[in-house]
């Protein structure tokens, strides 16, 4: 929502029956920023567990493709995907920690092959390649100021570095990084160091 | 026979006056001191009594009584040996009378050699307010004694030279008073920025540390040079005025360090205790109350390398001292107070193993080691901490470059310049620096115009910064613009002043 995308949110109950009641301002977050919540169910339905798994084949349904995150053994997130597989939608996965819980889940879902994902850049090309669409992501406007940083910032190069090679001083050169990582054109990472969003 | 000679003792970093009474009376051979005297000084009756004796003076069996007064306040050291040896021989009738417009400070040797004491400059600046005009200290300390103005210093090497002193069969040498020469002294620092190749974004960090009074963090993988910066801070700090370089010569004066040779500090300090150190000789204090590295830190630096490896209890003793700028410390026998008006500035590795984000090596630590690594720092210290800066080593090819680097009093200059602004803007505040306003100043001298205010908004919805941090930036942006001697604060200023705020980012993990 804070990148003014869009939410749709599918509910596993009436329209009237917030569930779970504490998250009644995510419902109007939603619909705030030109979202919507929908259902399969009557006005004043209640919300039953049993609905959440049967209400998945909507979310996948809905969906382009399906990207899981976090997935234990018997988690929704298994279902979504064997949903969105049946429905002969695309399924990604992030590849995670073979010891950890949330992810036995993932490795299942890899199996009955699901594509492996390690950057969005990788999911948006596989995605839309059919699309064309991947050039036009690539060739993102970046500033004329900006043009110069940007194309150095690749090389994974220190401010002192970047400093030296652009023949501008630290002050303005801190300036002009706040600037861009303001406007989403890059990131800071450990070291002091930057990386393109 | 009653006698009384003059002395000064020692209260914290203040002198203070004691009359020495001797009284020697027929009766039964008998010697006491009192005044609430501790070890130190009650031994003063052996080496007093044969110290008069290897001088050729006549001791006598008869009954002594000693008071030091004021009576009621705890007396410890051995710089009353002196005195009391006068007052016995005077009592004695070896001395003719001792003018009351004279102290004498000095310790003992068994063979009547005065040797030197510990907290000389507080104690002759305080006989010169109490408007003594001569002192009577070993000759040692004569140096240090003479930087104080319109007192008679005396060196002297042993009780035969006072006495005939007293006794106006000869003259004692005047020490000189040197002390414009050493303060004039333009070598002072053997160090230099220049010294350190490359860490430009580093040292512009520092550059608006020294030029703020803002305590800074540096993180950074081992070798990246974080000491070797740290050292040489002070010599890009405010040049010392005379008052402040008197005040901090008092401290090294009372624990004992003050050089012999040039007995007064001319140069800010640096301090870098190790993380073992325990909580009483960081703050001050003991059975035998001395400053601690907080005070020796006073106007200068103190120096945390590795500052997650302190014990908690230990770091969270600064917390006081960083607020007020002086530490009091209150025992059963005794309460003082010493001045800690000090830079810290602290180093630590970004995780357990030391490589996170290195380029070098790669960092074998888990998110969570690395998140408990960096949250071990207690927020409330964190909270005093303006500028957080990374480190990364510098290159081995990077080290040979022989581009620009500017020298320690290239930037000295602009941060003096900068401090000069504050000073006169905060006059009325009683505040020196950017680095010590408060809410309510903030709001009155960090004014964002409009599209600063945008800026600032955008930069915390888009870089997750916590809400502490926001008068740690208007603060540290205010310096900025101080060292450009700009009026407002503007965008560029606000804008490097976030770049400042490294453990705020995400990839911390909290």
């Amino acid at each position: 929502m804070k990148e003014k995308g869009r939410t749709i949110a599918v509910l596993g109950g009436g329209l009237n029956d917030v569930y779970p009641k504490q998250n009644i301002w995510l419902y109007e977050d939603i619909i705030n920023y030109d979202g919507c919540v929908i259902t399969e169910y009557e006005e004043n339905e209640e919300t039953l567990k049993s609905n959440f798994p049967k209400r998945n084949r909507i979310i996948s349904g809905l969906a382009d493709a399906v990207l899981v995150i976090e997935a234990s053994t018997r988690s929704g997130s298994k279902i979504t995907a064997r949903y969105a597989k049946s429905q002969g939608k695309k399924v990604y996965c992030i590849p995670r920690n073979l010891d950890s819980k949330n992810s036995s889940g993932i490795n299942e879902i890899l199996r009955d092959g699901a594509k492996l994902i390690t950057t969005p850049k990788e999911l948006i090309s596989d995605l839309y390649k059919e699309q064309n669409n991947l050039e036009e992501y690539n060739k993102r406007q970046i500033p004329e100021k900006y043009e110069q940083i940007y194309k150095l910032i690749e090389n994974n190069l220190s401010k002192d570095e970047l400093s030296i090679q652009l023949d501008i001083d630290i002050e303005s050169l801190n300036s002009l990084l706040t600037m861009m990582e303001i406007e989403g054109i890059i990131k800071q990472i450990p070291g002091g160091r930057y990386t393109k969003t | 026979m009653l006698s009384k000679v003059n002395s000064i003792a020692l209260n914290g970093l203040n002198g203070y006056l004691v009359e020495v009474q001797v009284d020697i009376s027929s009766g039964m051979p008998y010697w006491d001191i009192v005044g609430l005297p501790d070890i130190s000084v009650k031994e003063a009756k052996e080496r007093v009594k044969t110290a008069i004796k290897n001088s050729g003076f006549q001791f006598v069996s008869r009954k002594i009584v000693v008071n030091l007064s004021p009576a009621d306040l705890k007396k410890e050291g051995t710089y009353f040996d002196l005195p009391i040896a006068i007052g016995i021989l005077q009592s004695l009738g070896q001395v003719k009378i001792v003018e009351q417009n004279i102290a004498f400070i000095g310790e003992l040797s068994l063979d009547g050699t005065i040797n030197k004491v510990n907290g000389i400059l507080p104690m002759c600046l305080e006989a010169q307010k109490l408007g003594i005009k001569k002192i009577i200290l070993p000759k040692e300390n004569a140096k240090e004694g003479a930087i104080i103005n319109n007192l008679e210093v005396l060196g002297v090497n042993n009780i035969n030279e006072v006495v005939n002193f007293l006794n106006s069969y000869s003259s004692l040498e005047i020490e000189q008073n040197t002390i414009l020469e050493l303060f004039k002294k333009t070598e002072k620092y053997s160090i230099d920025f220049s010294d350190v190749k490359g860490q430009e974004n580093v040292k512009r960090a520092l550059e608006i540390s020294a030029a703020g009074g803002h305590n800074c963090i540096m993180i950074g993988p081992p070798g990246s040079g974080k000491t070797m910066l740290a050292q040489r801070l002070p010599t890009i700090l405010p040049d010392l005025n005379f008052e402040e370089a008197l005040e901090i010569s008092k401290i090294y004066s009372v624990a004992g360090i003050l050089p012999k040779d040039e007995p007064i500090i001319t140069t800010r300090q640096f301090r870098a205790p190790h993380h073992t150190i325990t909580p009483i000789s960081l703050i001050g204090g003991g059975s035998y109350p001395k400053p601690g590295e907080i005070s020796l830190a006073h106007f200068g630096v103190l120096f945390l390398d590795e500052m997650q490896q302190f014990s908690k209890s230990v770091l969270d003793l600064l917390r006081t001292p960083l607020e007020d700028g002086k530490i009091t410390i209150n025992r059963l026998n005794y309460s003082l107070t010493y001045p800690s008006k000090f830079m810290l500035v602290a180093s630590i590795n970004p995780c357990p193993c030391g490589y996170y984000g290195s380029k070098e090596k790669e960092c074998i630590c888990s998110k969570k080691a690395i998140s408990k690594y960096i949250s071990k720092i207690s927020g409330p210290l964190l909270d005093r901490i303006d500028i957080q800066v990374e480190v990364s080593p510098v290159k081995y090819s990077k080290l040979q470059s022989n581009y620009k680097i500017e020298t320690s009093e290239q930037i000295r200059i602009r941060v003096n310049k900068a401090r000069k602004i504050q000073k006169e803007r905060y006059k009325e505040y009683k505040i020196f620096s950017n680095a010590e306003l408060n809410s309510k100043l903030i709001t009155k001298y960090c004014f964002l115009d409009k599209t600063c205010m945008q800026i600032m908004q955008s930069a915390f919805e888009r870089l997750g910064l916590s809400a502490r941090a926001y008068n740690k930036i208007l603060k540290v942006a205010r310096t900025i613009a101080d060292l450009e001697e700009s009026e407002d604060i503007r965008s560029n200023h606000l804008l490097e002043a976030i770049q400042y705020r490294s453990l705020d980012r995400k990839y911390w993990g909290n």
